[in-house]
């Protein structure tokens, strides 16, 4: 199987990931942070040494602000519904995935509002004016994606983040795409709230993210439950991070995106984005010179987004259903993802809405002949339409 | 340092070894790193005793008063200390 579908998740894993896994599942049983023996103990400072690593990965100063979430969506809800309040108003971009969307939109029955701000593919300055004119006297914060899932748009994060600043509101990242590709620190970036999976461009197993906050403001939890501290008390404790933690913690993910994290630290963020860049200007160029003219393959991207984010390619077959684009990739053994990729607004900006796009994601373990694999099926694909 | 930071390194001078409460794992933890890095090997056990309940604690034997000191000048803040004898 030729595997394309790294947006949505990576594969293969490192072995070393794999490895983690299965020696957290052996060897690290006991339940961190509920008891005292030498085996949940040792359990905990596994745990203890991920957030570390995290801590310094992302230059989060504090330790404790590193959450451990069920998923990234589950940090950006936490974020969302810990912090807004009645009357509060939030900006987004006109692309967001729904785990931005969705959830403000469950917030507006509490009377939250929200403004989408339209992004600017060709000039980052313009995207910051848009959402200028969004805010409002009761703008609270400012959210918004790292890098679009569908189409790879990358946002101006830093400028953002000042915005959000200047005008008295908190910036909260979507890094979905972008944590272990592109390098991010939230105290350089000035990010208050930042959101990542485990399981993409950290090359950790699914079902577990991460929330790194780097504000001092407080939110409320989203779950509420046992936390190993503070236990004589009927209300939920205010120490970080177990706060946000009740309930057991996904020790063997945990492990594993420690494992994940250590190999993209060993090869490199620039690397792997140099990489991936490499084989989608590869495709890009490819496909557009060998598929009979651009009136039959449309790409929703150009040579310069995917130099500024080489993570995902969306394009499309003139007047052909994108789901069936895929099937049929699907029967050469090619996995990529088509249809909307839960991002509607994405889809809107684009144009596709009705009929989506096909989606193309490489990751570290993508290689050339893959790529070649994939051109010669669409070649195929074209001269049979033809 | 407040007045009652001078009186608890006071109290535990005269003091033999105690458990030094910290409070969550996480917090133990770090201050458990703290000390490593200045030497001084701690041990993390739990309390059931404190005022909140459930807590855990660094616990440093003979070198108790250092490792007070040592935790105080890193900002880890002491929640209290309880004896050796009848800790869970």
């Amino acid at each position: 199987m030729i595997y394309l579908d790294n947006a949505a998740t990576t594969f293969p894993k490192p072995k070393s990931v794999l490895k983690a896994v299965k020696t957290a599942l052996n060897d690290y049983g006991g339940n961190p942070g509920r008891s005292s023996h030498k085996f949940a103990i040792k359990t905990a400072k596994e745990i203890y040494d991920t957030r570390l690593l995290l801590a310094e990965f992302f230059g989060c100063p504090k330790i404790e602000n590193v959450i451990f979430t069920p998923s990234c969506t589950y940090g950006i809800n936490l974020v969302l519904r810990g912090l807004l309040k009645n009357n509060s108003h939030v900006v987004i971009s006109n692309v967001e995935h729904n785990a931005v969307l969705r959830p403000i939109v469950g917030l507006t029955d509490s009377g939250i509002k929200f403004s989408k701000a339209r992004i600017s593919l060709k000039n980052d300055d313009e995207t910051v004016n848009n959402f200028r004119k969004k805010i409002c006297k009761n703008t609270k914060l400012l959210a918004c994606l790292s890098a679009s899932n569908v189409f790879g748009a990358k946002l101006p994060i830093k400028k953002l983040a000042k915005l959000a600043h200047d005008n008295n509101a908190l910036f909260l990242l979507d890094a979905a795409q972008t944590a272990g590709l592109v390098d991010i620190n939230v105290s350089k970036s000035k990010i208050d709230f930042l959101c990542f999976p485990a399981h993409k461009n950290l090359y950790g197993p699914m079902g577990l993210g991460v929330l790194i906050i780097n504000t001092d403001i407080k939110l409320k939890p989203l779950t509420y439950g046992g936390t190993g501290v503070k236990s004589r008390y009927y209300k939920q404790p205010d120490v970080l991070p177990e706060k946000f933690e009740s309930g057991t913690i996904n020790v063997p993910g945990i492990l594993g995106l420690k494992a994940g994290l250590k190999f993209v630290n060993k090869i490199g963020t620039e690397y792997i984005f140099e990489h991936e860049k490499d084989l989608m200007l590869k495709f890009y160029n490819a496909a557009l010179e060998n598929i009979a003219g651009k009136n039959i393959i449309k790409f929703y991207t150009n040579d310069s987004l995917i130099k500024k984010f080489p993570g995902v390619i969306s394009f499309n077959f003139k007047n052909k259903n994108s789901e069936l684009i895929a099937s049929i990739l699907d029967e050469f053994n090619i996995a990529v993802r088509a249809g909307l990729h839960c991002s509607p607004l994405a889809h809107k900006f684009l144009g596709t809405l009705d009929c989506g796009t096909v989606r193309v994601s490489p990751c570290i373990f993508t290689n050339k002949k893959q790529i070649d694999k994939l051109i010669s099926c669409l070649i195929k694909l074209n001269f049979s339409q033809n | 340092m407040h007045g009652h930071d001078f009186f608890i390194i006071a109290v535990l001078c005269f003091m033999k070894d105690c458990l030094i409460l910290i409070g969550s794992m996480t917090k133990a933890l770090q201050a458990q790193k703290i000390l490593e890095q200045h030497g001084v090997k701690s041990d993390i056990r739990k309390t059931i005793n404190s005022k909140d309940g459930c807590g855990y604690c660094v616990f440093a034997p003979n070198n108790t008063k250092n490792a007070i000191l040592v935790l105080q000048k890193n900002n880890i803040k002491i929640k209290g200390r309880f004896p050796l004898e009848g800790f869970s």
